[in-house]
């Protein structure tokens, strides 16, 4: 097969563009040698630009007549199959999508559609010589299985340390679409759960966990992401105990996030909770049981109660001076 | 309201995994199983649906080998209508596809098609969320993913999840797949103690599937390597104020702009 390697990126108004796809897209051909493209729907022009200056790619820009910004993967789904025909990608050999559930849900789709082979949410994905190779974690991230298959494949992507930006950047073409879509469903949304900014995207994510203890918790690690102009997460445990959304779920049965910061708080630090995060992210450790897992795995680690420290950490960084420009982030 | 329970269980994750042999299902078979929250939160909702309406019929089904019959015990344990294993040395439990295509073929084994199919939104130990939405192709029915709870509306059962900028609430219209995630208002419920002793005797169908050909091939299976870390953590010292001070100052570039 020589077709190319094809990211999948689903777009939200208001968040960055996740770049996974993308990189790992750009990896797994660049290491051989095929042609690599994106496709992304319903893009502002801040996500096309990132996608663009990721370099060495064909950025197709999708916008389909009947797409709205609420619609799920249901209608989603037809419009990156479509787009993929329409765009003479239909030849694809891997098709690369975010990790979670929408990536999941379009997986399906394009699996179908495609008669493609759906592998899950893999790392160390390569070419090989009739299809694809890659790692997948099982067993709660206690066990690593190597699946492959042969002909077209999709795949979600958990790798976070992939080839970067390049120097050179990406062509941009634009594609209309107008086929039909399958009928909204009769959801109605209700209230403002899940107010939270995505963790998905987020160059700092404050993680609590059970240790947190409640709601007054995570109002506190809410106040500091406000500082640290990132989004609050949470464990397993906390999502059960109906402290933070599922939405904001960190883990091997969550978001996977691959912020530049991780502050753990109250959070053991399970195979299953780490599995969730990118091995590239400074990991922070606030608990008060010095042999917790979690520090293990942190750079840097208080043993003490979150009261004694979020709170103080909160007024110190909201008293410091001026904050520093994005140029001037490079610690 | 006929509702179909699809469980997996998955190695208990408070006892160290073994790891003799790189089949799934000998995996399985070493290995202490509990089910997950998941699978407890798609049981727990299938019986809240019950509770809103007492002709709701459902049907719990275990994917398994012989090792799996405790949980299909634990799950008669709730006074099912009717509870079989799913025999799964034919699914190929690590590919997608395939096991999509095995459970598609045993709902529609089942002797009354079910209106709503219920399954956690990862499925056993090898599934990562991908089978739900496969399943749902599969069988040509809609998903609702990520479903949290349920309710009845007069005649109609809402199913409600939290969505990015709103809670969402689906009208069910059946037929329907809905994966089920973890949430406080689906805690699975203790059952009696009679009806558990019940189930230990209640006998069970094992239902078996035609093999699937598989979409992949599982090429290696081994323990999960260590994080691997640059240095070992650095523990601040003195006062809490001079840690908090320390964390601060290793933060600032992060810091918000104003």
């Amino acid at each position: 097969m020589n077709g190319p390697v094809v990211a999948l990126c689903p777009c939200r108004p208001g968040e960055s563009l996740d770049v996974g796809p993308l990189r790992a897209a750009k990896t797994v051909a660049g290491e051989a040698g095929a042609p690599v493209a994106a496709i992304l729907v319903e893009a502002a022009d801040r996500q096309i630009e990132q996608a663009r200056s990721e370099g060495d790619l064909v950025v197709w820009d999708v916008r389909h007549a009947d797409l709205s910004p609420l619609d799920d993967a249901e209608r989603r789904g037809p419009v990156f199959v479509e787009a993929l025909k329409q765009s003479g990608l239909g030849d694809f050999r891997l098709a690369v999508l975010p990790a979670g559930h929408v990536g999941a849900a379009l997986a399906a789709a394009i699996g179908k559609s495609f008669d493609a082979a759906v592998l899950g949410a893999c790392a160390e994905i390569v070419l090989t010589a009739g299809g694809v190779e890659a790692r997948r974690s099982t067993c709660g991230g206690r066990v690593e299985i190597v699946v492959a298959a042969d002909g077209r494949c999709v795949v979600a992507t958990r790798d976070a340390s992939q080839r970067g930006p390049s120097r050179r950047v990406g062509e941009v073409r634009p594609l209309r679409l107008a086929t039909p879509l399958p009928d909204r469903r009769p959801v109605e949304r209700v209230g403002a759960a899940g107010r939270d900014r995505s963790v998905a995207t987020a160059r700092v994510v404050i993680a609590g966990g059970r240790g947190i203890g409640g709601d007054e918790g995570f109002d506190r690690l809410r106040d500091l992401a406000g500082c640290l102009d990132g989004a609050v997460g949470g464990s397993l445990p906390a999502v059960d105990a109906g402290w933070v959304p599922v939405s904001a779920q960190v883990g091997q049965s969550g978001q996977f996030v691959a912020p530049e910061v991780y502050v753990a708080v109250g959070v053991s630090g399970t195979p299953q909770h780490l599995a969730g995060v990118g091995a590239a992210a400074r990991i922070v450790a606030i608990n008060t049981d010095v042999d917790a897992d979690i520090f293990r795995f942190a750079d840097v680690g208080i043993v003490a109660a979150w009261r004694d420290v979020v709170p103080a950490l909160v007024r110190r960084l909201r008293s410091s001076p001026e904050a520093f420009s994005p140029d001037e982030r490079d610690p | 309201m006929k509702v179909a329970v699809l469980l997996a269980g998955v190695a208990d994750p408070r006892h160290p995994l073994t790891l003799r042999s790189s089949r799934p299902p000998e995996i399985r078979r070493d290995n202490p199983l509990v089910f997950s929250p998941f699978d407890e939160a798609a049981l727990e909702l299938a019986l809240k649906i019950r509770d809103g309406r007492r002709d709701t019929a459902i049907t719990a089904i275990v994917a398994g080998g012989a090792e799996s019959d405790a949980l299909v015990r634990k799950a008669a344990a709730h006074r099912l209508d009717s509870v079989a294993r799913l025999e799964s040395e034919a699914l190929a439990i690590w590919d997608v596809g395939a096991t999509a295509h095995g459970l598609a073929e045993a709902l529609r084994g089942l002797a009354t098609r079910p209106d709503l199919v219920l399954i956690g939104r990862e499925f056993g130990d090898f599934d990562d969320g991908a089978l739900a939405p496969c399943l749902a192709a599969a069988l040509g029915w809609p998903l609702f993913d990520l479903a949290q709870f349920a309710r009845w509306e007069g005649d109609e059962l809402i199913l409600v999840r939290d969505g990015r900028s709103a809670e969402e609430r689906l009208g069910l219209r059946p037929p329907w797949v809905a994966s089920v995630t973890n949430d406080r208002r689906n805690r699975l419920r203790h059952p009696l103690m009679k009806n558990v002793m019940e189930a230990r005797r209640r006998g069970f169908d094992v239902l078996t599937v035609a093999p699937v050909v598989p979409s992949a091939t599982l090429k290696a299976v081994a323990p999960a390597r260590e994080r691997t870390r640059r240095e070992p953590c650095r523990f601040l010292t003195g006062s809490v104020e001079n840690q908090v001070a320390e964390l601060a100052a290793y933060l600032q570039p992060w810091r918000a702009l104003r």
